[in-house]
């Protein structure tokens, strides 16, 4: 603090000075820390334990491909099915019916807790747990009834698992992103005779999608990871896929090495998503900033 | 003149806080008038009830006969459907405290939002109409910037011009200039003036005295949730009957004016 007062009192001269002190003080760190870090590469680079012949050699085999795919697709589907379910589910946290509200919060609840490897085994055997599927007033008269295999196959259920669990945790995201709209935006809107519908769709949303972004992208990167634990029904991700290689020829480094540069890879993916998304929702703000910069000059 | 805008027995509650009670009020078309009164006297409660943001926990508000929110069903009153409620807001322009122009849209996509999704109006015609608007409240050169481009007067009188791309039949205003920085009141309100010389039907909550004087044809002076006096806008304000009406605006005189 009393610094800062000092460095005020400074004349002008003085100041350039602190500040070039302050350049070559920053660019002495940036050395260091550059140091450091191609110190430790080639450390890693240099121990034959890790491998690299037998990672080059994997890294783009078809089975690991193949696997890349898989949790590629996964974690698509699960983050966009997450979304949708999220928006319903924080929407009806909001409803004016204490028992839908009420409804919402406990959904949030139950799968925000489950483990989700609890979850995938429980969906996997929901056909040995419910054999058939009918619909019809319990104790009545059944109107239609299947065996439940035929209608959802194991791989189906526990997709839908993930996406039960993905719409609790992007429930919460998209509840605090509808808070964020200020009461008047949703005033304005109903002011202009919008139906409640319009009025998320065209004023509301767009404004949470904002403020919400960089959660989601930090909620996909934990949704990629998390699809991995899908091995447990023999369904072949990016992950399990390495894991068949090494439980044959025992290379279990190396091949944990593949499978994590390609979910380094994918986070830049994720991260240049986000990236574009951002840019495509925060236009109206980014275009304003230099102006009001220059207005209060 | 018949009463365009009607207040009947209107009352609100929160819980257990009476904010609004028995209030009685007529605005004829064309006519404008301010709502005065204290912070916290219940000023945009009544506004929001009026624009049918809101509906009264007892009595009717009504513009033109129709109950607002509300509908006729053999002979009873029972509560609008959605679509109803949004198509008679549509005819009700409220222009806030704060604005409230939608960040992502453009000026321009502010003002046929709408008239494109609301009332089906096509495009260029939509546009053309808006384009004429800007110009009245003259924001011409304006129509493509964002509101955070904007100064707080251009962004209201934009926020003017979008509730009027409705042909609301009336006009509520909240406080329109006090979230403004002093220089930037006068060309918010001279849009005002000139709205209602063009006949515009106004219900102007304001703390803006002299402007209230000018433009006002009545005032409603409110305190406590309960209309304390109303009538002739120049008498209200220079020969107040009740003493809490008169010392509400000694206090508000006494201060220095921007
Ligand atoms: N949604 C609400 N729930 C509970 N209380 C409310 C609500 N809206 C308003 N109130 C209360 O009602 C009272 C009147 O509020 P209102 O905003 O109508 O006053 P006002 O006259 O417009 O005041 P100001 O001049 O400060 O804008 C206040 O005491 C406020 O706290
Ligand atoms: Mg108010």
């Amino acid at each position: 603090m009393s610094t800062v007062e000092i460095v005020h009192e400074r004349p002008p001269g003085v100041r350039l000075l602190a500040a070039r002190r302050s350049a070559r003080h920053n660019l002495a760190v940036s050395a260091v820390v550059l140091v450091i870090a191609v110190l430790a590469l080639f450390s890693i680079a240099r121990n034959h334990r890790f491998q690299w012949g037998v990672v080059g050699s994997y890294l783009t085999t078809g089975a690991v491909l193949k696997g890349l795919l898989t949790t590629f697709w996964l974690t698509f589907l699960v983050v966009a099915l997450g979304l949708v379910g999220g928006i319903v589910v924080a929407l009806l946290r909001r409803s004016r019916v204490p028992a839908i509200s009420w409804l919402a919060w406990l959904f949030t609840w139950f799968f925000r807790s489950v483990p989700m490897l609890v979850q995938i085994i429980f969906w996997f055997n929901f056909a040995a747990l419910y054999p058939t599927l009918s619909f019809g007033i319990p104790g009545g008269p059944t109107f239609v009834s299947a065996p439940t295999n035929s209608v959802i196959s194991p791989l189906v259920a526990v997709i839908i698992g993930f996406a039960l669990h993905e719409s609790a945790f992007m429930g919460e995201i998209i509840r605090a992103g509808l808070n964020s709209v200020p009461s008047g935006q949703w005033q304005a809107a109903r002011s202009l005779g919008m139906t409640e519908g319009r009025l998320l769709r065209r004023v509301v949303l767009p404004q949470v999608i904002r403020v919400v972004l960089p959660t989601i992208g930090n909620e996909a990167i934990s949704v990629m990871k998390e699809t991995s634990l899908i091995s447990v029904i023999a369904v072949t991700d990016l992950l399990y896929s390495v894991q068949l290689i090494y439980s044959v020829n025992f290379q279990t480094i190396p091949l944990l090495i593949v499978a994590t540069i390609w979910y380094l890879a994918f986070t830049i993916v994720l991260g240049m998503l986000q990236w574009l998304l951002e840019r495509r929702f925060g236009r109206s703000v980014r275009i304003a900033a230099p102006a009001s910069r220059g207005a209060a000059a | 003149m018949s009463a365009l805008l009607t207040f009947e027995d209107v009352g609100m509650t929160y819980g257990h806080t009476t904010v609004l009670e028995g209030v009685n009020a007529e605005i004829a078309a064309g006519e404008v008038v301010c709502v005065i009164g204290p912070s916290g006297s219940g000023k945009s409660t009544l506004l929001r009830c009026g624009a049918g943001l809101e509906t009264p926990s007892t009595g009717v508000v009504s513009v033109a006969g129709e109950p607002v929110g509300w509908t006729r069903r053999r002979g009873r009153l029972v509560p609008a459907r959605n679509r109803a409620v949004a198509r008679q807001r549509a005819q009700l322009g409220v222009v806030f405290q704060h604005f409230e122009l939608f960040p992502h849209m453009t000026v321009l996509e502010n003002i046929i939002e709408g008239p494109r999704g609301v009332l089906d109006v096509p495009a260029e015609d939509a546009r053309q109409r808006a384009r004429e608007l800007l110009g009245r409240v003259g924001l011409t050169a304006y129509e493509s910037r964002y509101p955070a481009q904007l100064s707080g007067g251009q962004q209201q009188r934009a926020a003017i011009a979008r509730s009027l791309a409705m042909r609301p039949a009336v006009m509520f205003f909240d406080e329109p200039t006090s979230a403004l920085d002093p220089e930037m009141v006068g060309e918010v309100l001279q849009v005002m003036r000139d709205l209602a010389a063009d006949g515009m039907t106004m219900l102007v909550v304001t703390h803006e005295m002299g402007f209230a004087g000018q433009i006002a044809d009545r005032v409603i002076f409110m305190d406590g949730g309960r209309v304390i006096e109303q009538g002739d806008a120049t008498a209200v304000l220079t020969r107040p009957q009740t003493a809490r009406c008169a010392e509400f605006l000694s206090r508000i005189l006494e201060r220095p004016v921007a």
